[in-house]
């Protein structure tokens, strides 16, 4: 997802779960900085570097894929972007070698999404964003996993929009180009995706690369055809999943702020969006490349006040310039997400899988 | 057609427009082979031109025979590789029903196969280069068998589909 949802429509559900605005602006902004806290934002304001939630693009063009390399990769990746959806997976006749990499595909109303959110109760307002972030994400990025691997993530180039109009649905032909610098047309269908490398761990087959920013559209659904699910097409259907992750969020937050006994997969608050549904329908479905401006419209007329704009640096300076760290808004963040991360890569390593190596319980019993 | 059914013609399409493609590309492996036993075998090139009273030709034009047939064995080799390979890519694409290519397909499988275990016999000593041989006669094989198989199977189930 990108920054319309993590920030703009957290705000909107968590404003629509009955926080204040500031508290919204702390959560939303706690779940868009998981796209931005990388080891070199962390780096500059000298921070723990274990607290990275992102890797930026140069950042994995260093990265190594040896198995070290690989654990850091997924570390990362399966905790905050692509949450597995079950890590006790069965599939006849496959190696463990390929299982432990397909145990680790994402997907939604996980074990693992209601432990995220369950962490985050009684926790710091930066703890419930990373949570949302890390929800979201499960509905947009499913069927793909974070960890790099082409027998997992790679795609054919047969990808078709499913179009509907006037109540029946035909089928658009998406094209694909790799060319970074140049947006994606969406009028003609002609997007940009990763590279196809043949390496089995190679970065360019890491989470979603191969489908380009599709995932990341809350507009448009769409059949591909994945390595892992044995020459069958998939449907990957945006606006209703976008639809589900703001109810599931705001279900969430309702739990967090203790309004909700308890966070049961599968229910969507459904009662909160239904006065707003058409609007919010409308959002999604609109075709644009992203949608902040209307989701801040939204959210300025729910709490009578227009959320700020996303500035990365707006908590820097008071990190750095204080040496009660912990105390601070990126020092909640931190200590937040290096315990969601302890949490997740517990539970893979727990489950017999290597790939986000073991975690040091004392240390994240500790926070 | 079911989903399972149109999931399996599509497997099959796949494995042997691959087969093909790879196939091709082996191509030059063959030709690198055979250049390889030319220049590098004196024995090998004496005995194909054994039956050949080379006395009775011009000095001068000897190389020239000898590389005329280098170069018609090259030829020979890359065409065989081309009917199989583009045969098998069309055949995968539904451009062609014609199955030419995989009565051509098993007589490589069958070469291939007497030719993996000949690199053991025609050695004179096992060191890497004779395995990597035969690994890559294995392999070629192997590719072909599933070409084959997979040409086998999508009939079947086209046929089935037919009715």
């Amino acid at each position: 997802m990108q920054e319309d949802f993590h920030y703009y429509a957290t705000y909107c559900a968590a404003i629509l779960a009955g926080y204040s605005h500031e508290e919204s602006m702390d959560i939303s902004y706690s779940s868009q900085f998981v796209d931005r806290c990388s080891k070199t934002l962390l780096l500059r304001i000298n921070a723990p570097l274990n607290a990275a939630t992102t890797q930026l693009q140069l950042e994995m063009m260093d990265a190594r894929t040896d198995i070290v390399g690989l654990q850091d990769i997924t570390r990362i990746w399966a905790s905050f972007h692509f949450l597995p959806k079950d890590l006790y997976a069965v599939k006849q006749g496959h190696p463990k070698i390929y299982m432990n990499k397909y145990r680790l595909i994402c997907g939604p109303d996980s074990d693992l999404v209601k432990s995220t959110v369950e962490n985050a109760k009684g926790k710091t307002l930066q703890a419930a964003g990373i949570a949302m972030h890390v929800l979201a994400d499960t509905w947009a990025h499913s069927n793909f996993a974070g960890t790099p691997s082409l027998v997992i993530n790679n795609t054919t180039d047969d990808f078709a929009e499913i179009v509907s109009k006037d109540g029946t649905e035909s089928e658009r032909k998406i094209k694909f180009r790799h060319s970074p610098g140049t947006p994606d047309d969406i009028e003609n269908n002609i997007y940009t995706n990763s590279l196809y490398q043949g390496s089995e761990n190679a970065i360019m087959n890491l989470g979603h690369g191969r489908a380009g920013h599709l995932p990341d559209y809350s507009f448009v659904k769409f059949k591909y055809l994945p390595a892992w699910n044995e020459y069958r097409y998939l449907i990957k259907d945006n606006p209703s999943d976008y639809m589900k992750a703001f109810g599931q969020m705001i279900y969430a937050m309702k739990y967090l702020r203790g309004e909700e006994a308890e966070f049961e997969t599968g229910r969507y608050a459904d009662d909160v969006i239904a006065p707003y549904k058409e609007r919010i329908d409308a959002i999604i479905r609109k075709r644009q490349l992203i949608a902040s401006d209307d989701w801040r419209d939204f959210g300025g007329e729910l709490s009578g006040t227009a959320p700020e704009e996303f500035d990365e640096t707006r908590y820097q300076g008071e990190y750095c310039s204080t040496s009660d760290k912990e105390a601070t808004f990126l020092g909640h963040f931190i200590n937040a997400a290096i315990m969601h991360k302890g949490m997740v890569c517990d539970h893979i390593y727990n489950s017999g899988n290597p790939l986000a190596g073991f975690v040091w319980k004392r240390i994240v019993k500790k926070i | 057609m079911d989903e399972t059914k149109e999931a399996l013609i599509k497997k099959y399409r796949s494995n042997i427009y691959f087969g093909g493609r790879y196939f091709i590309l082996f191509g030059v492996w063959s030709v690198l082979r055979i250049l390889m036993m030319f220049m590098m075998n004196r024995e090998f090139a004496e005995q194909i031109f054994s039956g050949v009273d080379l006395s009775e030709i011009d000095e001068s034009l000897v190389p020239l025979v000898y590389s005329l047939t280098f170069i018609i064995a090259f030829v020979i080799a890359i065409v065989i590789h081309l009917i199989i390979g583009v045969g098998a890519i069309r055949y995968s694409r539904d451009k062609g029903h014609r199955r030419f290519f995989l009565f051509i397909a098993v007589f490589a499988l069958v070469v291939s196969v007497i030719f993996v275990p000949m690199n053991l016999v025609e050695a004179d000593k096992i060191d890497a280069t004779v395995i990597a041989s035969m690994m890559v006669d294995a392999t070629m094989a192997y590719l072909l068998f599933d070409m084959v198989y997979s040409a086998f199977k999508l009939k079947n189930l086209i046929g089935e589909g037919r009715g």
